[in-house]
């Protein structure tokens, strides 16, 4: 299941002492079935752990979903993707083309585009290692 | 190329990501580092991984716990390769294994190289996405434009939380 799935499980947990019956009714949109198997998951996958919570009275203690260390470290992470935007400008993605359209060209011709980039990383490599020492 | 060699007679899961595979999709642009994906889930996988890599002289690094990275330095061939354990975007399931590429790097040597549609999810997924990942994305489609799989790139890169940008991409 997707990242904005876990990220909503996430945000759920992070905001409120949630048990999973109460993601599931904040998580709108997905199956309950598929809500409990990816809190599930994403227990193996140490993004949430589950927690006591005191109770006074009688009756079986409630637990709620927390998202530990690695989850915040998740959601944070998805947040700045989500926030990043197209890096390029309309110059660069020409070139990007014209480049793609030119490697194209070299196939038709015979060239094989991998034995081409390996000569231009041998040159890149030697220029390196000749900076490196000088 | 001596790791990938180890790899196909250990019959490790692995495939090219990065740089070293966009020629096969998109323009040729130089890199020096070799990335590599590996299928690994276990702890004890991990570690036997790290042991074995130590033991056929590679100097071994391991990055950060969210997203390991082992950077594994050949002594020999003096190249350095990361091994990604969780690829950004990357979701290491069957599927995905079906759909990397048999590739020949040189002659009468084969190895496993992402699928184009991963490799662009792949690229837009990194968090230190640049202009250079972008323009190698954008290389991608359109050399590839009638050989990609569009309902799956689109359903990765909707997993992987980079469909607008790949949307923008394509575009422009």
């Amino acid at each position: 299941m997707s990242l904005d799935q876990r990220a909503k499980i996430l945000e759920a947990a992070t905001s409120n002492s949630f048990g999973v019956k109460e993601i599931i009714q904040k998580v709108q949109g997905t199956r309950a079935s598929n809500i409990v198997s990816l809190v599930k998951d994403m227990r193996n996958e140490r993004l949430v752990k589950v927690q006591q919570v005191p109770r006074s009275g009688p009756g079986r203690p409630k637990m709620k979903i927390v998202p530990t260390s690695l989850g915040y470290e998740f959601l944070e992470t998805y947040r700045r993707l989500k926030a990043k935007p197209l890096r390029s400008r309309q110059s660069d993605l020409e070139r990007a083309k014209r480049d793609a359209a030119y490697t194209e060209r070299l196939v038709k011709n015979g060239h094989s585009p991998f034995q081409l980039f390996m000569e231009l990383n041998t040159i890149a490599y030697n220029i390196k290692v000749s900076d490196e020492t000088s | 190329m001596r790791l990938l060699e180890l790899f196909e007679k250990k019959r490790i899961s692995y495939m090219i990501i990065g740089g070293y595979a966009l020629p096969f999709y998109g323009r040729i642009r130089a890199t020096i580092d070799l990335d590599l994906a590996v299928a690994i889930k276990t702890e004890e996988e991990f570690d036997r991984l790290k042991e074995w890599l130590k033991s056929i002289d590679f100097e071994v690094t391991v990055d950060s716990y969210l997203n390991p990275v082992v950077v594994a330095l050949d002594r020999k061939e003096k190249l350095e390769i990361e091994l990604w354990l969780k690829p950004d975007g990357i979701t290491f399931d069957d599927e995905l294994l079906r759909r990397r590429r048999r590739m020949e790097l040189d002659k009468g040597f084969e190895a496993w190289v992402i699928s184009p549609e991963d490799f662009i999810v792949n690229k837009l997924a990194r968090l230190d996405r640049g202009a250079v990942d972008e323009q190698d994305v954008k290389s991608v489609l359109v050399r590839q434009e009638n050989r990609l799989d569009k309902e799956y790139l689109e359903r990765r890169a909707q997993h992987a939380g980079v469909f607008n940008i790949l949307m923008k991409i394509e575009a422009s």
